[in-house]
């Protein structure tokens, strides 16, 4: 093609794919893009919700301030923990959509089941789990109890959402290890909770949507070949699901830093000491609680950076297109 | 065939495991609702004296019926827009080659990494400066228009041969007939996921409804529910009454989508 | 695919034809519609019915808020909003200094009512500031001791003295504290919240110097009350611990967990407010009585209470302004005080024969010591130069650590008064008008 033609071709190439996108774009440049710039600008504000004291332009002091508190640091640590146990979630979920992807009869009916959680009020769940973490007399510490006793050793219950020892041994105040801070707490407890929660959720309807749709020639063709069932996965399957992974974990990452807010609310109030408030939790209070909305976007946009960063590296593993 | 008996056994062992652990919590809201007041808190898990009067009650305390419906019809507004301009958006993004596609996606996807909280007032700003307060348009809208079903479609649209559309293309194809003939009926399964996701997405979200709607009429079941959850009391009873109740849409709506996430989509044409 | 979202299209669209026309609500003809953001209740159901009847032209609904200040604030700023909305007193400064919440003084004084005269002296921080009224109380509580008769009855014990001391309710609990075989205990002696806040006030512990420029958390009477908070349950074992009390009701019946568990019969005494006689009155076979709550030589008990304000921006304001009318008057505190929710805002209604004795509820003698008790009730100190919020989170982080015993209770408050300074200094480098307001050192 001469050089004009190209330009030509390469303008309506533009012109076909903004057509396409234009329906989604005006909308999200509205709703989605708008806000997000005006919390950005709210960030170097002193906006105090509620206009007292009149508000200025501050810079990125707020910025600064972030910088320096301690808290934030305490709470993105917590955000962080809450977040390691994602690829263990994820692995589960695939495993149940495997399960689900056989040919077995009644398939139908057991997905239904498993997502069920899903569809249940979030308010019974909450509830149903923190009568499971009572220490004295939850299920959980009752199983616990007569599994030690089989052995005849001494049991201390762990003390769940009540507690603030946790798994790394960090202490409340400060950030430091320390053995006496070691146990299962209410971290913990989260964290099994959302654990057992998104076994049966989204990510597992993701998988299964993606095992479907795969061709049964090639893994008729690789068991055919004498592959046995773990190589068909670590060879077909598993490739295949790449794309479905990639969105799952990219999603899990970004909603795992905002996340934790629900919990907080209902379950433990971000405590006991600030051990279960995550900074999305940290924002909401600092929003409607202290209604210091220019610290909040600003805090925002900082674990916005962080996100940002963090899937920029993931994108880069992760983003392959499978075209074959 | 030893081998897929066994494997049969372990895979129903482990589903109706699972299955089980999935009930309980929803057994609990059932017998819940069938209790009277007094009996919630108790530590029985089935009632002694059985209300099935409760489900009734919920129709007498708030506008149940007229919640119900607005929310199936906010909801499926909302799946049907994602599920529509989510196609067109994602299809652009992976079928057609344009300057700066990947930089706008990577700003799409951006956007979902800043906690909701931050938007939330702005947002609310924008919707009464457009004068779409207090109006369905301002349940809908908003929701419509996010990067997660274009990010889901992309990468769903990204599994399908380009192999595909080039053979259209030799038979003359545009671009149009492309997608429709070809990618998205190959795209099913990940609709049907988008479909799932959004409508319970929207379904049950509260705090859009409960801050833009002042007329009784426009309002959805979320904010019916909290009716029977204020600080005063709750009627934890009748709560979990009109929440099972609520399950019915997303459940039929699950079971139905399903039914068609099943094998068999021939891609034979590549082959043959 | 394509014929599919054609058509559902198609359906959407009547759909949309059909829900449009039928979603608006029934004007009724003749009367202005005025909203009230607050929680949907059967109480408020009765007030706004009264309401009603009494202003037919006017039509008063609620627009439920859940609870949740969000709501009125993201729709003020937005500059729609209900016309008349309620928040907890001690958050009065911040809708004040926003603009949101009207100056109602001059209107008051037109209508013949004088707010600071007429509501009970005490709660004036709640609907006042500087002697400029910005809302009306929609009513006021403090806290008490119920007790269940039965329980003393089937015990032989005598019922509780009218003013007992922390000793006598120690020693009472503990022998009304029941256990089974397994140890369990079946009925606990005292129920109350954890709030430290009730302790702090009762043991005569202030929070700020009297201009709000200091904090004083690190006192003895401080100490005493948190003392006292953790001896009644882990050396009195009078009431539960905060597991023990989940898992006696993990949901809560009508009202809150404690009165749930009251009426279940889980506990003797309960420390409550006002409040919760409605819902004692509705159980059947509960026959209760109050007695005072113990007080320190410097002690309260706090007032708490919700505020109503009128919407600044509001294009209703005359029917706003006759609804805070309706709230000082005789019918809305009647009603107020018959029903238990608190006391009405308007003092001279408890000084009514019916209120001393409802015939309606003849069981129910000790209103008078609920009057006392208002009368002297407290409500929460303020500072101009940290919000409470900011305490809640400078001491609450610190009892979290002393409840989990990595904390002694003296250095907890010496922590907590550190984490508090620091977020004074910070609020003050943050905003230069209150960094001069301190310096001049006057409130």
């Amino acid at each position: 093609m001469t050089a004009k033609n190209k330009k030509r071709a390469t303008r309506i190439a533009t012109i076909l794919g903004l057509a396409y996108l234009l329906p989604n774009l005006l909308g999200f440049l509205v709703f989605t893009a708008g806000p997000v710039i005006f919390s950005f600008g709210a960030s170097l504000t002193n906006w105090n919700i509620m206009n007292s004291p009149p508000l200025e332009f501050v810079g990125f002091r707020n910025y600064q301030q972030v910088g320096q508190s301690s808290q934030f640091w305490t709470f993105f640590i917590n955000t962080v923990y809450f977040m390691a146990f994602i690829p263990v979630g994820i692995a589960g979920s695939l495993v149940v959509a495997l399960l689900l992807d056989s040919r077995l009869r009644g398939m139908t009916l057991f997905r239904t089941l498993l997502y069920l959680p899903s569809f249940t009020a979030g308010v019974a769940i909450m509830i149903m789990w923190k009568g499971l973490y009572n220490p004295d007399h939850g299920l959980i510490n009752a199983c616990l109890r007569g599994v030690f006793d089989l052995f005849s050793l001494p049991f201390q219950g762990p003390g769940w959402l009540q507690s603030t020892q946790n798994l790394m041994g960090l202490h409340p105040e400060k950030i430091a290890f320390a053995v006496k801070d070691i146990g299962l707490g209410a971290r913990e407890a989260l964290v099994f909770m959302g654990f057992w929660a998104g076994l049966g959720g989204g990510n597992m309807l993701l998988y299964l949507a993606a095992l479907t749709n795969m061709p049964d020639e090639l893994i008729e063709a690789a068991s055919l070949d004498g592959a046995g069932r773990w190589a068909v996965f670590r060879h077909v399957k598993w490739p295949q699901l790449a794309p479905t992974t990639f969105f799952i974990v990219i999603m899990s990452v970004i909603g795992g830093f905002q996340g934790g807010v629900d919990s907080a609310q209902v379950m433990t109030g971000g405590g006991p000491a600030g051990t279960t408030t995550t900074l999305a939790y940290h924002i909401f209070r600092k929003s409607f609680v202290e209604y210091q909305f220019g610290y909040a976007s600003a805090v925002a946009w900082v674990l916005f950076a962080i996100v940002f960063a963090f899937s920029g590296l993931l994108w880069k593993f992760g983003n392959k297109e499978t075209n074959y | 065939m030893k081998g897929s008996i066994a494997k049969g056994a372990f895979v129903y062992t482990a589903l109706v495991g699972l299955a089980i652990m999935s009930l309980v919590p929803f057994f609990w809201m059932l017998f819940t609702s069938l209790k009277p007041l007094s009996e919630v808190e108790s530590g029985s898990f089935l009632p002694k004296d059985w209300r099935p009067g409760n489900f009734q009650e919920v129709f007498a305390q708030i506008r149940f019926g007229r919640y119900y419906l607005n929310s199936i019809f906010v909801a499926s507004w909302v799946t049907y827009l994602t599920c529509l301009t989510s196609a067109l958006a994602a299809y652009s993004f992976t079928r057609l080659e344009w300057k700066s596609r990947d930089f706008l996606f990577r700003v799409y996807l951006a956007t979902r990494m800043i906690p909701g909280v931050v938007t939330q007032i702005p947002g609310f700003a924008i919707i009464v400066n457009l004068g779409m307060l207090d109006t369905y348009a301002a349940l809908i809208v908003p929701s419509a228009f996010t990067a997660f079903g274009v990010f889901l479609l992309r990468q769903v649209m990204l599994g399908v041969p380009k192999a595909l559309d080039e053979a259209a293309r030799i038979d003359g194809a545009n671009s149009w007939q492309i997608l429709w003939e070809i990618v998205l009926p190959l795209s099913r399964s990940g609709i049907i996921t988008l479909a799932i996701f959004s409508f319970m997405g929207n379904y049950g979200s509260l705090i859009g409804p409960l801050i833009m709607l002042k007329s009784d009429g426009l309002r959805t079941l979320p904010v019916g529910l909290t009716f029977f959850d204020s600080k005063y009391g709750s009627q934890t009873n009748l709560l979990m009454a009109a929440s099972v109740m609520s399950i019915i849409p997303p459940l039929i709506l699950f079971i139905v989508g399903q039914k068609h996430l099943v094998k068999g989509i021939q891609l034979g044409a590549v082959k043959g | 695919m394509r014929a599919l979202f054609s058509a559902i299209l198609v359906v959407l669209v009547g759909w949309t034809l059909f829900m449009l026309p039928t979603s608006r609500d029934p004007v009724p003809a003749g009367k202005t519609i005025v909203t009230w953001a607050t929680d949907d209740t059967p109480i408020r159901r009765e007030q706004i019915a009264l309401f009603n009847k009494l202003n037919p032209d006017l039509d008063l609904r609620i627009d439920p808020t859940n609870n949740d200040p969000n709501k009125v604030v993201v729709q003020s700023i937005g500059g729609v909003g209900p016309d008349v909305f309620d928040m907890p007193g001690t958050t009065l400064k911040v809708f004040v200094d926003s603009g949101i919440a009207l100056d109602l003084t001059d209107e008051l004084a037109k209508m013949g009512y004088d707010p600071l005269s007429e509501i009970w002296p005490a709660a004036k921080p709640l609907f006042a500031i500087e002697d400029r009224t910005y809302g009306v109380p929609a009513n006021l509580d403090t806290l008490a001791i119920f007790y269940d008769r039965q329980a003393f009855d089937e015990m032989k014990l005598p019922y509780p003295p009218v003013n007992p001391t922390w000793d006598d309710i120690i020693a009472i609990g503990k022998k009304l504290t029941a256990k089974d075989a397994s140890g369990r205990t079946t009925r606990y002696g005292l129920l109350f919240w954890w709030d430290w806040r009730d302790f702090f006030a009762m043991c005569g512990a202030r929070l700020f110097t009297d201009d709000g420029r200091k904090l004083t958390i690190d006192t003895p009477e401080a100490l005493a009350a948190v003392n006292l908070m953790s001896s009644l349950i882990y050396v009195h074992k009078l009431a539960p611990t905060a597991s023990e009390s989940n898992s006696m009701a993990s949901v809560g019946g009508w009202g809150s967990g404690n009165e749930s568990r009251f009426v279940g019969r889980r506990a003797a005494m309960v420390v409550g407010p006002r409040y919760f006689t409605g819902n004692f009155r509705r159980a059947p076979d509960l026959k209760v009585g109050v007695v005072k709550l113990p007080l320190s030589a410097t002690g309260s008990t706090r007032l708490k209470g919700r505020t109503i304000a009128v919407n600044s921006r509001s294009p209703r304001r005359a029917a706003a302004l006759r609804f805070i009318k309706f709230v000082t008057d005789g019918g809305y505190n009647r009603l107020n005080n018959d029903l238990a929710d608190g006391v009405g805002p308007s003092l001279k209604y408890t000084e009514e024969p019916k209120f001393q004795f409802n015939p309606d509820f003849p069981e129910e003698k000790y209103n008078p010591i609920w009057r006392q008790s208002m009368l002297a009730a407290q409500p929460d100190e303020s500072s101009p130069y940290i919000s409470n919020g900011q305490v809640d989170e400078a001491v609450g982080f610190q009892l979290d650590l002393v409840n989990q015993g990595i904390k002694d209770p003296k250095a907890a408050l010496a922590a907590a008064q550190a984490a508090g300074e620091k977020l004074l200094q910070e609020n003050l480098a943050a905003n230069a008008a209150l960094a001069k307001r301190y310096a001049e050192g006057s409130k």
